[in-house]
């Protein structure tokens, strides 16, 4: 069956420059292309198009790789097969999609990859069956319609919850990686955790126009890292869970640093990070609780079976997997505490 | 939205051929060139049935826009057997690769971008690699059994040279 793309102008840019100047012209009408892996699919939905469409696959600039800096344009069937890399980040690349689909996917993609839900990533059929939602076309979400204010009166929702489901972010999150962007006002860097704001449709704090280049990572060596991922076939579907821990171990086992990242369970990929000031940083959905809040002390401490547990049941009790992908979540939130004990039981030995 | 004329090489042979900037390259192949050995199945990059190869690459077509291949070389399943059926096609017909057929001809050209990196895949390897592609019918064994016939096949005797462009 055929579904048809949207009516729209491609541009292929060869220069950051040049793409940024194509952005400038479009005002907000536009959106940027890389794999198109995820973009094409939601287009064919009829899921927010543009009426013009910039490629960047053309722009060299954007395809550097090296041990330290991994440009957006970088496919995923590179990094995984990059020796330079950290072998976590190339063993969570060869886990996403098909090889098919890493063969076009990139980097850039993968990171800005759109929040999905049941009741947006279908055809426009469907959705107008249902009255559309928040996301696209409708003023309701089905997720989580109504909420508390004030502790008493019920309103209406108007936060998207729609889960951010790429398998990288939450790996590169615990990492500690920043990333760069190039806007029309110059270039800057964020922490990657900082760039995901909790809302499923603003997504970002990315200004309009702004090209995602590359992200840097801080010296790894000596951190150990990895990475699990849930989903109902292994071949092909996105995660509905996915845990990623960088853990720093002293030659005494005791612990010098650890950052766990959840992805699939919210609009962003969530941190949590025992050993930094930012313990009780401001994360996630607002309508949420924090789930920072009663973070076991771990720094300095023996990573034995007991500590490991502990961190394995903050985990379970504080992920908040939304009812809007495959699978209950509660088995999710329960298999998030299981999947940081199996990794950092792993990644200790 | 106006067509364009877009230059590439298909099969080993220069084309032009006019598309809109939304058509992608599995539409384009198919109802431009009238390639119709490239199907098209899901059209959301989750079957495979579309896979061709882009600069050696196997890839969607479905997920391609034609535009993207401005200046690109394609095969598609109907470049593999210009002259005699191409050992996987070959070995997919004698195994029992093959029932329907919707499939099989992402299946051939995925095998096929693989032997090329990859003469003597494992089994695992094969599961690996072929994760992309669905099949309703076979079960997936012979499909597998199919590739690595084909594989010893190629190993043994030097590739079939591709053969020279005849006018379609
Ligand atoms: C069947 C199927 C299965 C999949 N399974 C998985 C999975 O298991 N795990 C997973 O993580 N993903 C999965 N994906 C999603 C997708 O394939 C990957 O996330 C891929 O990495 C997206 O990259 P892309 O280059 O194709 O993105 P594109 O589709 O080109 O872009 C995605 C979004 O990012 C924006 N964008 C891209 N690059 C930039 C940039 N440099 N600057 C600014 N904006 C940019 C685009 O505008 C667009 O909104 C799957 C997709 C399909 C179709
Ligand atoms: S979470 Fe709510 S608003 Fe967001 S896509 Fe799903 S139904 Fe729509």
């Amino acid at each position: 069956m055929t579904m048809l793309l949207p009516q729209f102008e491609l541009h292929k840019p060869t220069s950051l420059k040049e793409a940024l100047d194509l952005a400038r012209g479009f005002g907000d009408d536009f959106d940027y292309l890389s794999g198109g892996t995820d973009l094409l699919p939601n287009y064919k939905c009829g899921l927010n198009a543009s009426a013009n469409v910039i490629s960047l696959a053309h722009i060299a600039e954007l395809k550097a790789i090296s041990p330290t800096e991994i440009g957006a344009g970088v496919c995923l069937r590179d990094l995984e097969r990059s020796k330079e890399v950290p072998a976590s980040v190339a063993y969570t690349a060869s886990q996403i999609a098909s090889p098919l689909i890493r063969e076009s996917a990139t980097l850039g993609g993968n990171l800005m990859l759109d929040t999905r839900c049941h009741f947006f990533n279908q055809s426009y059929f469907w959705r107008r069956t249902l009255g559309y939602c928040l996301k696209a076309d409708g003023d309701v979400c089905h997720v989580i319609p109504k909420i508390m204010k004030d502790g008493k009166s019920v309103t209406n929702s108007f936060t998207c919850v729609a889960t951010h489901s790429s398998d990288l972010a939450p790996l590169l999150v615990a990492l500690g990686a920043s990333c760069t962007l190039a806007g029309p006002a110059g270039t800057r860097t964020l922490k990657l955790s900082e760039f995901y704001k909790g809302d499923g449709i603003a997504r970002f704090d990315l200004q309009r126009g702004e090209i995602f280049t590359k992200v840097s990572l801080p010296n790894t060596s000596g951190i150990r890292s990895g990475y699990k991922k849930l989903a109902p076939r292994r071949s092909i579907d996105f995660p509905v869970l996915g845990v990623a821990a960088a853990l720093g171990l002293g030659k005494d086992g005791r612990v010098e640093s650890l950052r766990i990242g959840l992805g699939a369970c919210e609009t962003i990929p969530v941190l949590y990070d025992f050993s930094g000031k930012d313990k009780q940083a401001e994360r996630g959905n607002a309508i949420f609780t924090e789930p920072t809040k009663g973070m076991p002390e771990v720094i300095g401490k023996k990573l034995d079976d007991a500590l490991i547990q502990t961190i394995a049941d903050h985990v379970t009790r504080t992920a908040q997997p939304k009812l809007n992908v495959p699978m209950e979540p509660a088995y999710r939130k329960k298999m998030a505490g299981v999947f940081a004990r199996r990794l950092l039981t792993e990644l200790r030995s | 939205m106006a067509k364009k004329l877009l230059k590439m090489m298909v099969n080993g042979r220069a084309v032009e051929i006019a598309c809109a900037p939304n058509q992608t390259l599995a539409v384009a192949l198919r109802d431009e060139l009238n390639l119709t050995g490239t199907k098209i199945g899901c059209d959301m990059g989750t079957c495979g049935c579309c896979t061709v190869e882009i600069n050696g690459k196997a890839k969607l077509s479905c997920l391609t826009l034609a535009h993207e291949c401005e200046g690109a070389s394609i095969t598609t399943i109907e470049g593999l057997n210009q002259y005699q059926m191409h050992p996987l096609q070959k070995a997919f017909a004698e195994c029992g690769g093959s029932q329907c057929g919707y499939c099989t001809a992402g299946f051939v050209m995925k095998s096929h971008a693989l032997l090329a990196e990859c003469p003597n895949p494992t089994r695992e390897q094969l599961k690996e690699e072929l994760a992309g592609n669905l099949c309703r019918c076979t079960g997936f064994v012979k499909i597998y059994e199919a590739v690595e016939r084909a594989a010893s096949e190629l190993r043994e005797k030097a590739p079939v040279e591709p053969a020279p462009a005849t006018a379609r």
